[in-house]
This record gives C-alpha cells, structure tokens and sequence, in this order.
C-alpha cells in the first residue's frame, strides 16, 4: 500500500494551486499509483474560524472516503474549539489534527499548545505540526508566519510522549542528531521525507534521507508531498532512489505506506 | 445505509478502515513508479549548475549524476572571499575536470572585489579549459562595473556566465529585514548587465533557488539574451510552466545545484511537449557550450 501522507486542497492565498480539490487529488494518486493519501484544507489556516474548512474539507471528500483520509485543521486559541474537535472526529471521522501555531498566533512553546496536544490525544486522533508551508525566501509580504524549529516540535513530544505524531514539512540537518533520536524514543512519531535526499549530495535544505532511517529506524519516515504545492515526480523519484539505498525491502515499504497505514489503524 | 451514515455511525473514516470494508487498494501496481525511472532515464541531461561538494570526491559526484542519469555538469565551488581562496577552489575544479573531462565541466569562481586578481584568474581558468564563470556570489551585484572586464573577457571567449541570484523581500523591498546580503543580485541586475552587454552569455542562476519566482520571471521577461537556470531546492509545480509561458523554452537550462530528485523531477512534471522536454535537459545548453565547441553530440 502507497499512502501520502501530506496531500492538501483549497485555496493558497499568494498564488493559485492546480488540481487543489479533492476529485482532483484522487486523479493525481491514480496518475502516480499511490493508494491513499491524508488530505487537509488550506483554507482552514486562514480563516478566523477553521471549522468552516472541516466542514468544507468534508463535503468535498465525502465520496472519496475510500481513497483520502481527512485531517482537520483547529485553531486551539479560538473560541470553542474542543466542540469542533468532537465534530470532526465524531461527525467527520477525521483521523488526525493539523496544528499551525506560526499562523494561528499562538506560540508552540506556551499559549496552552502542550494542553491541546492532549486534547488531541485523548480524542484518539493524530496531532500534525508542520514546520512551514512554503519555503521562507519566497513569502508574499503577508505572510509572515516564521519556521518552526525542529527542536520546538520535538520540546512539545518529550512532554506529551503519548500522543501520535505526524510531522510535515520535517527538516532538521541531522536526523542523526542525539537530541531527535533521544526525543523519538519511544513514542509514535513520523515525519514526512520531502526533504530527504537518497543521493548523498546533501545541501541547507537536504539531508541525507538513509543515514536518517538508520538513526531513527525506517518506522519514522512515511512517503508525503505537499501536494499540490510541489510536484509529483521529484517524491517519486526519491522513492525510486531510496529502494536502492535501503538494504531492507521491508523498508522501503513502510515509508511507502506501511507507516502510515498503522498511524492511522491505531485511529 | 449512505456512506455519510455508515462514517458517522462508525465513529471514523478509518474505524472503516480498520473494518476492511470500505478501503481499497489499486488493484494492481505495473510498475509506474519503475516506469517514472525509465522515463528519468530517457533524457539526455547536462547540469547548468553544479557544485563539487568534496573537492577530493568527484566520484561521489558522479555516482549521484549517474542515478538521474545526468551525463554531463557544470560545476564549481563558491567558497572563499580571498584570491589564494577562490584559486584554490577553482584548482580543485580543475582537477576534477581534468580526471572526467567527459563528464564534469568547470565553471569559474572569483571574488571580483579583488579586480586584478579576479581577471587573471577568469583567464586562467578559461585558458585551462572552464565553459565560463560560475557561481557569482553575493560579494558585489553582477550589474557591478566591477564586474565589467570580466564580463568582456567571457564575451570574448564565448564564455557563459552564471551568478547565483535571489527574490527575497529584503532584496526587492528594503523595508524588510534583510535575509540576504544587499549586494545579492537581484534578477534586475542581470537585466541590467545584459542591456549593457547584450552579446553576454548570461545565466540567471537558479529560479528554484528561493525567492519568489514568479517576481523573477516576470522581471526577466523583456530580456531575451537572459537565460535561466531550473535548479534550486524550490519544486512549487506549476513553476517551470510559468517560466516557459513567460520566457520561453529556449532561454531555459536544465540544472541541479545539487537537488538531483527534484532537479529532474520538476521537469518531468512540467507540461511540455517532449521536444522542448529534450531542449531544457539538454540542447540549450549543449547549445551553449557549443559556441566555445565544449558540447557533446
Ligand atoms: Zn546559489
């Protein structure tokens, strides 16, 4: 099973995405043989009350339900929260939360974030952080949201190490690291691979994507693409790339889907 | 019972899932994550923009060259402010070119703050062989008149000349906090060297390199002896398209800067029609070299 793990729809406000619904979405898994993937609504980091994209998100996917796996997108900060969070796993059945504190002006480290991963946790469903949702250097004027350093998302684990984790947009240098590897120990975490390298040629926003399956163990890493921000092929390619790097078939095949196939079982 | 119901009453998309009867696996799986390779593989490459990262490693190089099957790449090493500096990374170049001439070609770095030392050193490397300069960095705007014997040289040997450009908000609006260098070159300073030197090989490096490209592009419209390179960690789709609605296929050259997925990935991605496919990965360039008979057939 192929499963992307970090697919969107609706409107990005600085430039028009193509294909960024959900009818959309399937074709493009279709096209590129990936089975499922977990979708989320964009426009529910820019309205004031997201609950608006939940339910916009769950009315475009509704007949899709056996292809795409919604993720809602809550704003802890905003009034009433936890009833929409009940909505959306019991109305909706999302599995997963996306949380973005860099737009929804609340602080990650603070501002009652640690409280709403558990709220999430107890729901029974998955807490998603994304570092960014586009590269910094080319930010609209209006957006002004700042990454978040890997090292805040993995402060918020180590005090809530019983939820489950999605991490999109994941970098961090080294994955290697002693600090991330310490961090992850036991708890159910995985980040995305898009900025994963499988050719040894690593860069500022490359790291070398095998050495960070040896360190942290292939049950971190699940295949994602940003769709419909990025592209396609470069994430298939990547894929392609790591098999041969990868000694363990099985390996490959849980950052293919395996993952996050039992991210969201355990939903 | 509807779907809507049957989710609602399961308390879950996935309580369906784990129940086994409503998710569906492709049935079948031919191969076109196999066949994306073959088609990665299709396409004769060279690499407009390179970097050697272990200056005693080229066949480290090579080796990821080899799994995109890019047959040929510029390369250099921007490191160093200092004349014994850039000397050294150029010689390190050198070697590499020298050990696989087939394979690797050599683009010049130089600090041309250091003027006199600068020259000398673009004619050393281009009289050792290098296709041109490569990559200019941020020590001073290419349309520097600094810059400008340099520039005439590169005309004079037919020699490309490639400078690492960005479109952050601190370049094009000054109110905001710097995020790099003021002396970043900006895609109107190349503009403006090429009005100034219209007969000038000019590569604007990296429209995927960060910044906002579609400012970029825009701004390069109206200056057609611009030519553009792919490369740089920015995959946004719909990016290489919209450099080709705007410029043209023919000023576009396929290039890496070491993101080799995504450097092949984004051009597979784009809608072309395989001949243009085949001029971004690698006539324009081969066309390129081709003046200073460099190219490869
Ligand atoms: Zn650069």
């Amino acid at each position: 099973m192929r499963i992307d793990a970090h697919a969107y729809m609706g409107h990005w406000p600085f430039r028009p995405l193509r294909g960024n619904t959900c009818e959309a979405l399937v074709r493009r898994l279709d096209e590129n043989e990936i089975d499922r993937a977990l979708v989320g609504n964009i426009n529910g980091v820019f309205y004031k009350n997201p609950q608006w994209a939940n339910e916009e998100l769950f009315a475009d996917c509704e007949s899709f339900l056996d292809r795409l796996v919604p993720f809602a997108v809550l704003n802890p900060t905003y009034a009433d929260w936890e009833y929409d969070l009940e909505i959306c796993r019991k109305g909706f059945g999302m599995a997963g939360v996306r949380l973005y504190p860099q737009y929804h002006d609340y602080r990650i480290l603070g501002d009652g974030c640690t409280e709403a991963v558990k709220r999430i946790r107890d729901a029974g469903m998955v807490v998603s952080f994304s570092s960014r949702l586009v590269d910094r250097r080319q930010r609209s004027w209006m957006d002004s949201a700042e990454d978040i350093p890997m090292k805040n998302i993995l402060h918020v684990v180590r005090q809530v190490p019983d939820a489950r984790y999605l991490i999109l947009h994941a970098f961090t240098p080294d994955f290697a690291n002693d600090d991330v590897v310490e961090a992850v120990d036991g708890v159910d975490i995985q980040f995305d691979m898009m900025y994963g390298t499988a050719t040894q040629q690593i860069g500022p926003v490359l790291y070398d994507l095998p050495t960070g399956i040896a360190a942290l163990g292939p049950e971190r890493f699940s295949f994602g693409t940003a769709t419909p921000f990025r592209e396609y092929p470069s994430h298939v390619i990547r894929m392609e790339l790591l098999e041969s790097a990868l000694a363990d078939p099985k390996a490959l095949a849980a950052v293919w889907g395996g993952n996050a196939s039992r991210l969201l079982a355990r939903t | 019972m509807k779907r809507r119901d049957f989710m609602v009453a399961s308390g879950s998309a996935l309580g369906a899932v784990a129940m086994g009867s409503c998710m569906t696996t492709r049935p079948s799986r031919p191969s076109k994550a196999k066949s994306i390779m073959d088609r990665v593989m299709t396409y004769r490459k060279v690499d407009a923009h390179g970097h050697l990262l272990d200056p005693d490693r080229p066949d480290e190089l090579l080796k990821a060259m080899d799994l995109v099957g890019i047959e040929r790449a510029a390369i250099s090493r921007p490191i160093g402010d200092n004349p014994d500096q850039f000397r050294e990374q150029n010689d390190a170049i050198l070697r590499a070119m020298k050990m696989h001439p087939d394979r690797l070609l050599g683009q010049c770095y130089v600090n041309p703050l250091h003027a006199a030392d600068a020259l000398e050193e673009v004619n050393r490397c281009l009289g050792e062989g290098m296709i041109g300069l490569g990559e200019l960095y941020t020590h001073a705007k290419i349309s520097n008149p600094i810059y400008f014997p340099i520039v005439e040289k590169c005309i004079e040997e037919r020699a490309s000349i490639m400078a690492h450009a960005r479109a952050d908000l601190s370049l094009l609006r000054p109110h905001h906090p710097e995020t790099t260098p003021a002396t970043t070159s900006a895609s109107k300073d190349f503009v403006e060297l090429a009005k100034r030197y219209p007969e000038a090989i000019i590569i604007h490096g990296h429209i995927g390199g960060g910044g906002d490209w579609e400012h970029m592009v825009k701004t390069l419209r109206d200056a057609p002896t611009i030519y553009v390179d792919t490369s740089g960690s920015c995959t946004d789709e719909g990016m290489i398209d919209f450099a080709v609605r705007h410029l043209g296929v023919d000023r576009l050259l396929f290039a890496t800067d070491i993101n080799f997925e995504t450097g092949v990935g984004k051009i597979l991605a784009a809608r072309l029609g395989e001949d243009d496919r085949r001029a971004i990965f690698w006539g324009n360039f081969n066309n390129i070299l081709r003046l200073r008979g460099q190219h490869a057939d």
